[in-house]
């Protein structure tokens, strides 16, 4: 019974994966003149958990979205398109104004063999209340390819 | 008797299967596919994507005369995704279109005649989109939006042809009206001057 268990276990670990584990949310206190201010964050959900994805705006990596994070993204203002890739494709555009604070709540949708990036552009309330449940995720590097 | 019903279940399954593979987008209203013409000059108040501003505005370069119609167009996009308890639906499995995307697109006009709303058009479109989990294609919620917001400019568009008679009146007759009037009386003023109008004519037109 107990050689069992970490095999019963292991998988279990690898579904739900980690969540985040970096510096606990502190709000950006003076946004850069000219910008926009878009907080990428995933709740910590244990549906979709074990799924990760790269969030991207064209062909530029943002962050590396796992479930419990969040990052501050300064985006210039007008529209602007984030995406993201598992085994199929999912994006989504807005308009930003400078000064102005926007929340992208990223999850995990069903799939066929894994699940899929789900985008939502959240209200101040629902946004503010959940971003600061998630820990600071590192800024990814390099070029995504779609 | 037996064959007969196994081909049903087969020729059923194909349906559902080939039903499954496909992906439902519904705008509820429906844009208008015809359009007349129509074309309005002023002053735009708009920074968002040309593409979303209705075709029947023409922008003019600014100007301070107060009498030049200013038309200002704002848009909005709101997203909604469907029910997480979908996850949990077997029938999902069979084809069944059970995940989808709500995009509600907005869009207003306002038309400003000496600073003042003299007109206002609004419009709402809902694109619905569903699939099943056997598609890979569907279109993005960037893409919705950008369907939603093309249908909004489309209404928009269909409401002003309708009211031509009006705002021409109100803003082409009215206007044009407007420069006559001054042209003529500037015309008076210079001709009892200097006898000649050539100059301030050339002056005065636009």
């Amino acid at each position: 019974m107990n050689r069992r268990l970490p095999r019963m276990v292991l998988p279990l670990f690898l579904v739900l994966g980690c969540a985040a584990s970096g510096a606990s949310f502190r709000p950006i206190e003076s946004i850069p003149e000219g910008k926009a201010v878009v907080y990428i964050y995933r709740p910590n959900s244990l549906i979709g958990g074990g799924i990760r994805y790269h969030v991207a705006v064209g062909n530029q990596r943002i962050v590396y979205l796992i479930r419990g994070g969040y990052f501050p993204y300064l985006a210039e203002p007008g529209e602007t398109e984030f995406w993201a890739r598992t085994e199929a494709k999912e994006t989504i555009t807005s308009d930003f104004k400078a000064g102005e604070v926007y929340y992208l709540k990223g999850t995990v949708g069903i799939g066929l063999a894994v699940g899929r990036p789900r985008f939502e552009f959240v209200s101040q309330e629902i946004g503010a209340e959940e971003v600061a449940k998630c820990k600071l995720l590192p800024a990814a590097q390099g070029n995504a390819s779609e | 008797m037996r064959a007969y019903g196994c081909g049903r279940g087969l020729v059923a399954s194909l349906v559902v299967a080939l039903t499954g593979c496909t992906t439902l987008v519904k705008f509820e209203p429906e844009p208008p596919t015809v359009v007349g013409e129509l074309r309005l000059t002023g002053r735009v108040e708009y920074n968002g994507n040309p593409e979303y501003l209705p075709g029947t505005l023409v922008v003019v370069e600014p100007s301070s005369d107060s009498s030049t119609p200013v038309f200002v167009y704002r848009h909005d996009v709101r997203y909604r995704l469907s029910s997480v308890a979908a996850i949990w639906n077997p029938l999902l499995l069979f084809g069944f279109r059970g995940v989808g995307i709500d995009v509600t697109a907005s869009g207003l006009l306002e038309i400003k005649k000496n600073d003042r709303v003299v007109k206002r058009y609004d419009a709402t479109c809902v694109v619905r989109m569903r699939r099943s989990i056997w598609v890979w294609g569907a279109p993005s919620q960037s893409e919705l939006r950008r369907e939603g917001l093309l249908a909004v400019r489309k209404m928009i568009e269909a409401q002003m042809t309708q009211d031509r008679e009006l705002l021409e009146d109100l803003l082409v007759r009215a206007h044009q009206a407007r420069w006559t009037s001054a042209w003529e009386d500037y015309d008076e003023q210079t001709t009892s001057e200097n006898g000649s109008t050539a100059l301030p004519r050339a002056r005065l037109r636009r």
